[in-house]
């Protein structure tokens, strides 16, 4: 698979016109090549652009493309769960491997709390694997890939990005190296806290009242940042209403991008743009067009319902 | 299938532009929709009301039934959000169990409300009425007319006030659909709770009133069941997103009716 041949399927993919099961497999052997070898905390350089969710709204990601520019003119960091609720996780998900097999150093995918086998089951890809493919083969194969995605990233030694938060269990950087990542995300521990906690104005860490998953406050945030010589935190996870939400004096910064989620939410999204100096620029978009996607007017039916 | 005929005259009907509702007989229904809050109302709304709110509250979703030029009940997300509980739920996540261990080292969220979300909430009423408890197979509601799809239906609307996908491990949700006929109207508020692996429950209520009576039918039922004594029931997980098809195989807890009269 060649340069021009990786062209040609982006450019079918930005058109949604999926590649056949055996080119997804050709496809999914390049990349897994390619995350293997990628740490459990990337290393990134400025100018970046961070995107958060995007959850298979494939039509706002081409709008998010074209916000922030095409790769490789533009670096990029996706801040995970790139499936699942939208109708095009398929064309999601293949379109940003093929990116990455592409211009592999300007396209950098975390792993979000959605690149699990088992949240994929409940929340549309499998579903939409079954549909689209007649099998669940693409969806395995995307499953493998899933877990070779590094679990964070670091922006000129500055900036940290993931998908959800901290973990009690983990005080560094060198703690998240540690991690054997590759494996389905466990219900517990580390790797998990990083998918699934999230910031709130709690003092230090706290349990969510549904009796998993981790809240931390700024006590804890702060303490991160100090240990790490660290400016502050990028991560994802959360909708926001304005598509970004700064929280404990700029030190945590939520990044939303799938604007009107689930076609009915009516937020925005937004990226940011970190430049050389890590000021950061939030470029706040909408949803694509109706007249840009073929899935428009699903306004529900009138229904004799019961 | 064929019915027997419905000898009913259409009323005269106006259609609000835009969806926004309708007017028929006596009644004018009228719908407002909205995005979801955003922070600043959020931060609001959680002061008010004491609650860290769903992730998805549309609070500017109403549906309001006005009789005679005066209202008789209406749906609003911020209502429904008020009765929602201020004691934590027993219920927890699935990988809670895993968790167990670390509670003890870490304060719990001091969570003085139903992270469920759980509400019986059946829209705000302006009337009084009469409640009669029902048992499981009786009904106030005219069900051999609100299956029939020949009758006209004139307008459809469905809204949902909030909606929590409680951290990806189920979804919580409060919604209201409704369907004006040539004959009726008929609304069904539905609070949908799954706790993925865990637990269903499902709190609606039904409201049924025909052109030319002078009565609103309510009916309300609890309907609830573990994901195990669901899947005993042998029911296939791939209905478990689906509450319309939950409805007919979970256990029914309780029902009540409620008659609210209409002075002409």
């Amino acid at each position: 698979m060649g340069i021009s041949d990786l062209d040609a399927w982006i450019e079918k993919l930005k058109k949604s016109v999926l590649p056949s099961e055996d080119e997804i497999k050709v496809l999914c052997g390049k990349v897994r090549e390619i995350l293997v070898e990628e740490n459990n905390v990337q290393v990134v350089y400025a100018p970046v652009v961070i995107v958060g969710d995007v959850h298979g709204q494939f039509y706002d990601l081409l709008e998010l493309l074209k916000v922030g520019g095409e790769p490789p003119w533009t670096n990029y960091v996706f801040l995970g769960d790139f499936v699942d609720r939208g109708y095009n996780s398929v064309e999601t998900l293949l379109l940003l491997l093929a990116l990455k097999v592409r211009f592999p150093d300007r396209v950098t995918l975390i792993r979000g709390n959605h690149e699990s086998r088992q949240v994929t089951q409940v929340y549309g890809f499998y579903e939409e694997c079954i549909r689209k493919f007649g099998s669940a083969t693409v969806w395995r194969l995307c499953t493998e890939i899933f877990d070779c995605m590094s679990l964070s990233a670091v922006v000129e030694q500055r900036v940290f990005c993931v998908h959800g938060g901290l973990s009690p269990g983990i005080e560094s950087l060198e703690d998240i190296e540690a991690i054997d990542r590759k494996q389905e995300v466990p219900h517990e521990g580390p790797m998990c806290d990083l998918l699934w906690s999230d910031p709130e104005e709690v003092e230090g860490w706290t349990l969510s009242p549904r009796g998993a998953g981790y809240l931390f406050g700024e006590e804890a945030v702060q303490h991160f940042l100090h240990v790490n010589h660290l400016d502050f935190i990028a991560r994802a996870h959360q909708l926001v209403m304005e598509g970004y939400k700064q929280m404990f004096h700029g030190r945590i910064v939520t990044v939303w991008s799938a604007p009107n989620y689930c076609y009915r939410c009516g937020n925005v999204a937004s990226i940011m743009e970190l430049d050389e100096n890590l000021e950061r620029k939030f470029k706040v978009f909408e949803a694509a067009p109706d007249s840009s996607r073929p899935e428009k007017g699903r306004v529900k039916a009138p229904e004799y319902f019961l | 299938m064929s019915w027997p005929k419905h000898e009913v005259q259409t009323p005269p009907y106006y259609l609000h532009s835009e969806g926004k509702g309708i007017d028929i007989d006596k009644w004018s229904i009228i719908v407002t929709e909205g995005p979801i809050l955003s922070s600043n109302e959020i931060e609001s709304w959680q002061s008010q009301l004491a609650l860290k709110l769903p992730t998805m509250a549309f609070g500017q979703n109403t549906l309001s039934f006005h009789y005679n030029r005066e209202r008789k009940f209406y749906f609003s997300t911020f209502d429904a959000l008020q009765t929602v509980s201020h004691c934590s739920s027993w219920l927890r996540v699935k990988p809670a169990a895993l968790w167990e261990n670390r509670q003890a080292n870490v304060d719990l969220f001091d969570a003085n409300y139903d992270w469920t979300f759980s509400t019986t909430y059946g829209g705000t009423w302006l009337m009084q009425g009469e409640e009669t408890p029902l048992s499981a197979t009786e009904s106030c509601l005219d069900w051999s007319l609100l299956r029939r799809e020949d009758i006209p239906l004139l307008f459809f609307k469905e809204l949902t006030l909030y909606e929590d996908e409680l951290d990806d491990q189920g979804i919580s949700s409060l919604s209201v659909r409704l369907r004006v006929m040539s004959s009726f109207f008929y609304v069904l508020c539905r609070f949908w709770l799954r706790v993925d692996d865990v637990h269903f429950r499902l709190y609606d209520t039904r409201i049924y009133h025909q052109w030319n009576s002078n009565v609103v039918m309510k009916e309300y039922s609890e309907q609830e069941a573990s994901f195990q004594q669901v899947s005993e029931m042998g029911v296939d997980s791939r209905w478990f997103t689906n509450s319309d098809f939950m409805q007919k195989v979970l256990p029914l807890t309780k029902k009540t009716a409620t008659r609210y009269y209409l002075t002409p």
